[in-house]
């Protein structure tokens, strides 16, 4: 019996990943990429696998860092990418960097190479031809704008964006809450909500003034060339706001009414910063209207003024650059399909996740789920403690929609610690016994998050293998 | 011997301070892409003076 093929589009780090866990699942697999028929604004070579940006995969510390969690995971599960990452490695201290020429070659040599595996060259304009019953689309930030269109006109417009705008994530156990306190204006309780939504930093006078100083002082981004989009309405930077009066803010997204300090009620506070929650989980908050285009320098100087957030860790930092990503929440379901058409999965960065080790992460499991999907043996989402779980959760579902009207609020995001369900029975004390604290407490909490991923991982892989041999 | 320990002493504080301040001008960001976060930074600078 002959298996019909899986076609994927784009041939960076997730189609690559996503082609070859589909052929060494027996399945065979078509690559399709633009390069070098049609080149983009970024690439230089015609490799698979191409890294157009820094040549770092991040931390290799599996056992107090996350995208070191993710980087061992993937190993466990026979990546290509990380293979060829580890036999291309360069000496970079605790990162993994690779000699991106070497690493690309690897790369696409394996493929090439692998007899499940034909590599077409040639852009796909528009959406899949209707023969193609199970696509991966892993076409990343630059996705060529004719299959733009043509997703746009399964999912409607609005659902892809292009141009963002993004406000920074705060890590929750960062926030002092002595200083800042949970309340939603006039305690209004929206879907979903109690009315104690909101995490509530007041600002008086002095801070105020200080704050608009320091916010006209500082130093914002330049737009590079292809990013040269107007704003979106209703999505202005603070510091755009600030240049256009000192007030502003203090009347848009700081208006310190409807809130009672919880820790001075008699004083009513001059502005206050809201933050929003971020996940289901509760670990991350977002700073409402914060998006920003400072640099990222000087982001977290300026944010950490702000009573309450003085000791602020960031998840990521604000931003506003050209992106194409779907409102994944909304528009895929578990396994990563486009509702509105099944037939297509997607893959990498157009998902929302942000960086090179997530976006092959997600192809790894892109191209599994519709390799088991082909072969008739359907396996389960990896569990929500392991990284892959806890990133996928993050795109499909882990996201709670904003509470308020406004521009949607799912924005990509690196793999970190936040994203992971909470753990329980930390050890509190060191080995001799003392109490931990500070940095001290906040690795042990690492550690014990990362040792459950790699047994719920190995569990996890147990039962696919079990499936498998069915 | 006693004079040429205090100028090692005095040269590897001074590489420590170096070093923090280097890496304590990068961005969170680029801090990640050196496998690092911001917490590291005197641990890794101690390491590198010492060495």
């Amino acid at each position: 019996m002959t298996i019909a093929p899986i076609h994927i589009v784009g041939g960076g780090l997730a189609g690559s990943e996503a082609a070859w866990q589909i052929a060494e699942a027996g399945v065979p697999v078509v690559l399709h990429e633009m390069r070098p028929e049609r080149g983009t604004d970024a690439h230089k070579t015609e490799s698979l696998a191409e890294l157009v940006c820094s040549n770092s995969f991040r931390s290799d510390d599996s056992s107090s860092n996350a995208v070191g969690q993710l980087h061992w995971e993937m190993r466990q599960l026979g990546s290509l990418i990380m293979a060829k990452g580890d036999a291309h490695q360069v000496p970079a201290g605790g990162a993994l960097a690779v000699d991106r020429d070497g690493f690309a070659a690897a790369v696409t040599a394996a493929l090439e190479a692998h007899p499940n595996v034909t590599i077409e060259r040639g852009e796909i304009a528009g959406l899949p031809p209707a023969d193609w019953d199970k696509v991966i689309v892993a076409t990343g930030p630059l996705t060529s704008p004719a299959l733009a269109e043509g997703i746009r006109s399964l999912t409607g417009a609005g659902e892809l964006a292009f141009f963002d705008a993004i406000a920074p994530i705060v890590h929750f156990d960062s926030v002092d809450m002595d200083v800042a306190w949970f309340q939603s204006r006039y305690d209004k309780a929206g879907p979903g909500g109690t009315g104690a939504d909101y995490i509530n930093c007041p600002l008086d006078r002095d801070q105020y003034e200080a704050f608009i100083d320091a916010l006209l002082a500082a130093e914002k981004t330049e737009f590079k060339e292809w990013e040269g989009t107007p704003y979106f309405d209703g999505c202005l930077p603070i510091e755009v706001m600030a240049e256009r009066g000192r007030e502003t803010l203090r009347w848009g997204p700081m208006k310190p009414v409807g809130l009672t300090n919880k820790h001075n009620p008699t004083v009513k506070a001059y502005a206050v910063v809201q933050l929003r929650q971020d996940n289901a989980l509760g670990t991350l908050f977002n700073m409402t209207g914060f998006q920003t285009k400072l640099k990222y320098g000087e982001q977290a100087a300026i944010f950490r003024m702000i009573p309450g957030l003085q000791n602020a860790e960031f998840a990521r930092l604000g931003g506003i650059h050209r992106n194409t990503y779907l409102n994944s929440p909304e528009l895929l379901d578990p396994q990563l399909r486009l509702k509105a058409d099944p037939r297509l999965r997607f893959a990498g960065q157009i998902t929302g996740c942000e960086g090179y080790v997530e976006s092959a992460a997600i192809g790894l499991l892109t191209g599994r789920l519709a390799a088991a999907e082909r072969l008739g043996r359907p396996i389960e989402l990896p569990p929500a403690a392991t990284a892959l779980g806890a990133l996928v959760n993050h795109i499909t579902g882990g996201h709670i929609v904003t509470i308020d009207e406004g521009p949607r609020s799912f924005q990509p995001m690196n793999i970190n610690f936040g994203l992971f369900p909470p753990i329980e029975g930390v050890a509190t004390q060191g080995p001799d016994g003392k109490r931990l604290k500070g940095p001290a407490k906040s690795l042990a909490r690492k550690q014990a998050l990362t040792a459950r991923a790699k047994v719920e991982l190995d569990g996890w892989i147990g039962e696919a293998n079990a499936q498998a041999a069915e | 011997m006693f004079l040429s320990m205090i100028a090692s002493k005095i040269r590897s504080y001074l590489r420590y301070r170096e070093t923090v301040r280097e890496l304590s001008r990068l961005t969170d960001r680029e801090l990640d892409d050196l496998g690092l976060s911001r917490s590291d930074i005197q641990y890794v600078a101690r390491t590198h003076a010492t060495a």
